[in-house]
């Protein structure tokens, strides 16, 4: 589906989420997911049904009441008997954008949650373009807001105006909004969670949550040069700015020698497990544009023969 | 080490002023990050509790509080003393010069200054003890301790220890011939003298500068041994110019009448007598034909046989020569009325040029006694010139650009230097000149003419003698008066031999030019009035010799025997040493006003080192790098901007 211009400047006027030229580069981008599964309709997502798509799947013999328009003809004069042509049908695919909106993401420069929200308005907005039907869901301790997964430009504009008017509100807890979700009635998808992962509760548990409902899951890790190298020198107060605390930092670098070996271990546990239970990981730089960021997504799908475009 | 200013300690009280604003300052370097969890749980939290602890590790703080104790050094002005450990010096300075030759009763002035001086010596138990001489002329080694400086003035230091060696240096001490030179003589004690001392003037009072003495330098002890002033000289001896014969000047210094006899002998056979009566500070020029059969070099002497307090300037010395050719070469676009006042002295050979020709020959062309540059200055320096050329004449010369310029319009004369031998017979009171307009002369140069500015002033270098002009004769009437030929002739005369004729004064030094042919060995010999010989060396075409502390006719001879060159120069007294009466009683001043005590410079501040600028630097690199450090911190986002 060729999105026309107008549309686009709606978009951007709506919403000023991505860029006119952003949007653009994310029209090249497909979002196709090469592991079959259901879907709600016809699609492009090859579904494990045999039905009418564009991929042959084999000759099945015909039965009384089968379609008499997938006959082979050509096999019936060959063989005097009559075959049907089986394709493996194309079903929709579902995909849930779960995006960390605690106010950790509010650090970076951009701000992590700026990136946050263009990745996830250039993910609507592919999937939209390739009829996939699309949801998002905000979380921080909580859930903060779902816009469930439907089709059309209708559910593309509500996913945009949610992502434009949302500010970053509480601290992260991954387990307990992960573990929630997951727990509703929802048919298994594509789940892309979108977060920076500083959640002092962890973050095994919700995952395996996700796991359970069978769906195929992607994580966005964003981070920021003053997350993973706060280049300070001297005395600092420092603040987190989710839960207010302080810490008096006295200017050794040995603490934040000590600061970057911690994180960076944490960020290999995270990656560890995310391999360890088929989860994509893929983590960004909040300050890398959004169709490089998606593209390196899309691409980690597509090597896992998870996705193609 | 002292301190000049300690009020200025008030302001360490700025130091807890900083400490005051550091602890009320907002503490801004807050910040944000995404979590805690990964920062060492150790440290405790709450920026509150640790007020004091932001001194713990900021370096600006220390940087800060560091400037301001060195400034506050600054301000104090601390000095420190950088003799305080010197002993006492005592400078005695003896005035050998001619006039302390002069007889007061059975001795002379001399006998009684060294009288006293040791007499000095005998009150001082410790320190140090220098002695100065002030007759010009190069030094002469002390016999005891081989010591001694030339250029002008003879210093021995010994410790007080020391005495009889210091005595003995005392009592073989002369008076020479020579000009005095006090004042230098007591700058020179003052840098003797590195913590305390004193000074002591030994002198007769017959040298204007005691009262100068008296006035700059209030602390020099000043003792006197002139009492007698009856004395009679011959001033000068020259040579008449347009026939054969010769001037002797004499004068009556003293204050009574004087029956005056002059003799005038020319090597050695008398010529003529003349007697003159002169009264108090009366003074004449006594004619003397010489023999007109006079053809090779001839000493002539003029001695007058009365007898006074002072019998070395009784006599005075001129060197006779055939007709002074002079070989003149004048650079000029035009000018008549130079071009006949110089040809009108038929001993001199004009050539004349044009500037342009003169720059594209100048290397080449030699042979000249001197340049005259007609308002012309030559692009190169003259001392790139071949040798042969040492004289110059500047009139009106093109202004340096960049240098200091007096100008002057209708310009009547306040002063010259009559003494000096250029402007011998020259009145230029009535002179009016229409402009002038001239470089500042250098600090070495003698302005022999000045209006409101300096109008002629003379130069003496190594590389020879020049005479610069402010002013074009022709825009005066400089060039109509019977002065003008005459200043040329002695500016010639000066300029071209410098020792010639009437010689140089005693102490002066001789520079000679020696005749580019026959070749001479590398070194002459001089045989001096008391009959010793010296070697002189021939540098660059030039013999230059210091030592003329005794008056009377030296002889320049060559010492092989297949060239001989012999020429003979006079060195005569300086007139005004001729003057003899205690000039610094009769002005009213008296003897040893003063103690002599150099006031423990300490307290003058001339021997302390102040330390404030050191101080000062040292905080303004502080502060430099406090600010650099700043900059850094904002550059790497340490720092809000704010606070820079």
């Amino acid at each position: 589906m060729a999105v026309n211009g107008d549309f686009q400047m709606k978009l951007h006027a709506d919403t000023a989420l991505l860029t006119k030229e952003e949007i653009q580069r994310l029209e090249r981008l497909s979002l196709l997911i090469s592991r079959k599964m259901g879907g709600l309709g016809p699609g492009e997502q090859l579904s494990k049904k045999l039905g009418h798509g564009m991929d042959f799947a084999g000759y099945q013999e015909y039965q009384p009441g089968d379609d008499l328009r997938y006959l082979d003809w050509n096999l019936y004069a060959r063989l005097d008997r009559l075959y049907i042509k089986r394709h493996v049908e194309e079903s929709e695919m579902t995909v849930y954008i779960l995006m960390d909106v605690s106010r950790s993401m509010t650090i970076g420069m951009p701000p992590k949650l700026t990136t946050a929200k263009k990745v996830a308005a250039g993910l609507t907005y592919i999937g939209i373009h390739r009829f996939h039907h699309v949801g998002a869901v905000l979380f921080s301790s909580d859930i903060k807001a779902v816009v469930p997964p439907k089709k059309g430009d209708t559910n593309l504009i509500r996913i945009f105006r949610l992502l434009n008017e949302t500010e970053a509100d509480g601290r992260t807890n991954l387990n307990a909004s992960l573990k929630k979700y997951a727990g509703r009635e929802f048919p298994p998808g594509l789940i892309i969670l979108i977060s920076d992962f500083f959640s002092t509760d962890g973050y095994e548990e919700g995952l395996r949550a996700l796991l359970a409902g069978g769906h195929s899951i992607g994580v966005l890790h964003l981070n920021t040069a003053e997350d993973l190298s706060p280049s300070i020198s001297g005395e600092y107060t420092l603040k987190d700015v989710e839960t207010g605390e302080e810490l008096w930092y006295d200017g050794l670098e040995d603490d934040v020698k000590d600061y970057r070996n911690r994180l960076i271990e944490y960020n290999n546990g995270l990656k560890g497990f995310c391999l360890k239970n088929g989860i994509l990981y893929n983590s960004a730089s909040s300050d890398l544009p959004v169709d490089r960021i998606i593209w390196n997504l899309l691409q980690g799908f597509r090597r896992r023969n998870q996705c193609r475009f | 080490m002292q301190i000049l200013n300690p009020l200025y300690l008030w302001f360490l009280l700025g130091i807890p002023v900083l400490i005051i604003f550091y602890i009320l300052a907002p503490n801004v370097k807050i910040l944000n990050v995404s979590s805690l969890q990964f920062w060492k749980n150790k440290q405790e939290t709450g920026a509150k509790k640790f007020k004091w602890r932001k001194f713990y590790h900021d370096r600006h703080f220390y940087l800060q509080a560091l400037s301001i104790v060195l400034l506050v050094c600054a301000l104090l002005n601390p000095v420190i003393n950088l003799y305080a450990n010197y002993e006492d010096t005592h400078v005695l300075i003896i005035d050998t010069s001619l006039s302390m030759k002069s007889s007061e009763g059975d001795m002379t002035r001399m006998d009684l200054a060294k009288a006293r001086a040791l007499e000095k010596l005998s009150e001082w138990k410790n320190g140090k003890v220098v002695i100065i001489k002030t007759d010009a002329g190069k030094a002469i080694p002390s016999p005891l301790t081989g010591e001694g400086h030339g250029g002008g003035l003879w210093r021995f230091s010994s410790e007080i220890k020391g005495k009889e060696k210091i005595i003995n240096v005392i009592k073989s001490m002369d008076a020479m011939d020579t000009s005095s030179q006090l004042i230098k003589a007591v700058q020179t004690g003052y840098a003797q003298i590195k913590g305390k001392g004193d000074i002591t003037l030994f002198t007769d009072g017959a040298s204007p500068e005691a009262i100068v003495i008296s006035k700059r330098y209030p602390e020099v002890k000043i003792e006197t041994a002139g009492k007698s002033n009856r004395n009679v000289s011959i001033t000068s001896l020259i040579k008449t110019e347009y026939d054969n014969g010769v001037i002797a000047q004499v004068k009556n210094h003293g204050d009574g009448l004087e029956d005056i006899d002059v003799d005038v002998l020319v090597d050695g056979k008398s010529i003529g007598n003349q007697n003159v009566m002169l009264g108090s500070g009366e003074e004449t020029p006594l004619y003397f034909s010489l023999p007109s059969d006079l053809f090779k070099e001839s000493v002539v002497e003029a001695r007058i046989s009365t007898t006074d307090a002072l019998p070395a300037d009784n006599m005075a010395w001129y060197i006779w020569s055939a007709a002074e050719k002079a070989s003149i070469l004048l650079v000029t676009d035009g000018n008549k009325k130079m071009e006949e006042a110089l040809k009108a002295n038929k001993n001199w050979d004009i050539n004349i040029t044009k500037p342009e020709e003169f720059e594209k020959f100048s290397a080449n062309v030699t042979g000249f006694d001197l340049i005259i540059f007609d308002h012309y200055r030559p692009h190169k320096e003259t001392d790139h010139y071949p040798a042969g050329r040492y004289g110059e004449i500047y009139i009106a010369p093109p202004l340096v650009p960049g240098e200091k310029v007096f100008s002057q319009e209708n310009i009547t004369i306040k002063d010259w230097d009559a003494n000096h031998p250029v402007m011998r017979f020259i009145h230029p009171e009535e002179l009016r000149i229409q402009r002038a307009s001239v470089n500042a002369p250098p600090p070495w140069a003698e302005v022999l003419l000045k209006g409101e500015i300096p109008l002629i002033y003379s130069m003496s270098e190594s590389t020879g003698r020049s005479i610069v002009l402010g002013f074009d004769p022709s825009d005066s009437d400089f060039i109509r008066t019977p002065y003008f030929p005459l200043f040329m002739m002695n500016a010639v005369r000066w300029i071209k031999t410098g020792a010639e004729g009437e010689g140089i004064k005693a102490g002066e030094e001789l520079i000679m030019k020696i005749p580019p042919s026959p070749p001479l060995s590398e070194e002459l010999w001089i045989t001096t009035p008391d009959g010793r010989k010296e070697r002189v060396p021939v540098k660059d075409g030039f013999i230059r010799y210091p030592d003329t502390y005794k008056a009377g006719v030296y002889t320049i001879q060559s010492s092989g025997s297949n060239v001989h060159f012999e020429k003979r120069f006079a060195v005569n007294v300086d007139p005004a040493e001729s003057d003899i009466g205690n000039v610094y009683i009769s002005s009213g001043n008296t003897d040893s006003p003063a103690t002599g005590d150099i006031h423990n410079k300490q307290n003058n501040n001339t021997n302390l080192f102040p330390l404030w600028k050191i101080f000062a630097l040292i905080a303004l690199g502080v502060i430099i790098i406090e600010w650099g450090l700043r900059r850094e911190g904002i550059r790497h986002g340490s720092y809000r901007k704010s606070l820079s």
